[in-house]
């Protein structure tokens, strides 16, 4: 596995998206009248928490951990 | 026509919202019934994710469909990509009983079971299928006087024998959706190659990525276009920052606008482009701009 391709994998575990929010994005989201927190895995911890869980129970944590 | 649910991924609500905006409001204006995903994730990026563990892909791909199982609506993506994993899987596990039973033994540890009771529709083929071009031209108040060079992608055509889209090597469905807003739909050489972002190639392997970027970027200029346009968000970020990178890398100066669908519908619709987030691009050209405002004031 390419580093970068690591890299997207972390990106999922930790935020349950391969590309998360980040601050420039939430004020464009404010300026067109949205929320700045999306109705996604981003806005409900338990739904991060579901996502981390299957993550576990198919080991892709252990596939993808650097060795 | 059956209710849906606004699959957003991640490209759309973290990159690009102005799409997010821009579908919401085609939406509604098309009076389509369609509730937000809470909770959806990644879809995941089939890319990394199916290439590198198929059960791991399986699992987060048929949690997303599950959410949208409880809220009996059918799965609505603005995404090539998300359309690539979500449809796939629900297609997979709805054939396969022993693959359903390891996934929903995954889900079993979140509390979920995948029934198999959904659909999994892209706005292109939804919107064709559901509506056609000649319905669409109906709901239309602008005329767009405007030239397009159109970006299939890649998975909302492939593969063929899943998708029911007709001709798939040279296909006109998306085209005719491009046309029903008045905007001409321009042809040009290499239309159905892949924009070099997917299966984890922008990525893994970014200068071959950009070289694939720079060969389109060259054949659409030569067509003479006012913009892009395209079904997904990860091909328009490509095309849209990826134009930024490789005008870096190469000592170029593209500076051809893109827009997704859902924003050029939405001009048609008699949206504003500040409504539908289109100057909020990484590709800044003031001409194209001061055009598109024009029409949408109905001054061209």
């Amino acid at each position: 596995m390419l580093p970068e391709h690591r890299k997207v994998s972390e990106m999922v575990m930790e935020f349950g998206h391969s590309v998360p929010l980040d601050e420039e994005t939430k004020k464009k989201r404010e300026e067109l009248g949205l929320d700045p927190i999306p109705e996604t895995v981003q806005k409900y911890p338990e739904a991060l928490q579901e996502v981390r869980t299957l993550l576990k129970v198919c080991r892709f944590d252990e596939l993808t951990a650097e060795k | 026509m059956e209710k849906l649910s606004l699959f957003l991924g991640c490209i759309v609500p973290n990159r690009y919202p102005g799409i997010e905006k821009a579908t919401k409001l085609c939406l509604q204006k098309l009076d389509i019934d369609v509730s937000d995903l809470p909770g959806a994730s990644c879809c995941p990026a089939p890319g990394v994710f199916k290439s590198f563990d198929k059960a791991t892909w399986l699992a987060l791909a048929s949690r997303n469909i599950v959410l949208s199982e409880k809220m009996g609506r059918d799965v609505l993506t603005v995404c090539n990509g998300c359309y690539g994993s979500l449809a796939d899987a629900n297609l997979e596990l709805k054939k396969d009983p022993e693959l359903k039973a390891r996934t929903n033994n995954c889900l079993k540890e979140i509390g979920m079971e995948f029934k198999g009771t959904v659909e999994v529709r892209h706005i292109i083929e939804y919107l064709y299928k559901e509506f056609g071009p000649e319905k669409l031209k109906e709901y239309i108040t602008t005329s767009l006087d405007l030239k397009v060079a159109l970006h299939y992608g890649c998975h909302l055509i492939k593969p063929s024998r899943d998708r029911n889209l007709g001709e798939t090597e040279a296909p006109v469905f998306f085209d005719e959706l491009v046309e029903a807003t008045g905007a001409k739909s321009v042809d040009y050489t290499d239309k159905m190659m892949c924009c070099g972002a997917g299966g984890g190639v922008r990525s893994g392997h970014n200068t071959e990525s950009l070289e694939m970027l720079e060969h389109k970027l060259a054949c659409i200029r030569q067509a003479g276009v006012d913009c892009i346009v395209n079904a997904c968000p990860f091909c328009h970020l490509q095309f849209d920052r990826g134009q930024l990178a490789v005008n870096e890398k190469f000592e170029m100066d593209y500076s051809i606008p893109v827009l997704h669908y859902s924003q050029l519908l939405g001009l048609a619709l008699g949206f504003s482009p500040s409504d539908l987030g289109i100057e909020q691009n990484a590709v800044q050209n003031v001409e194209f701009l001061a055009k598109i405002y024009e029409i949408s004031e109905g001054l061209k």
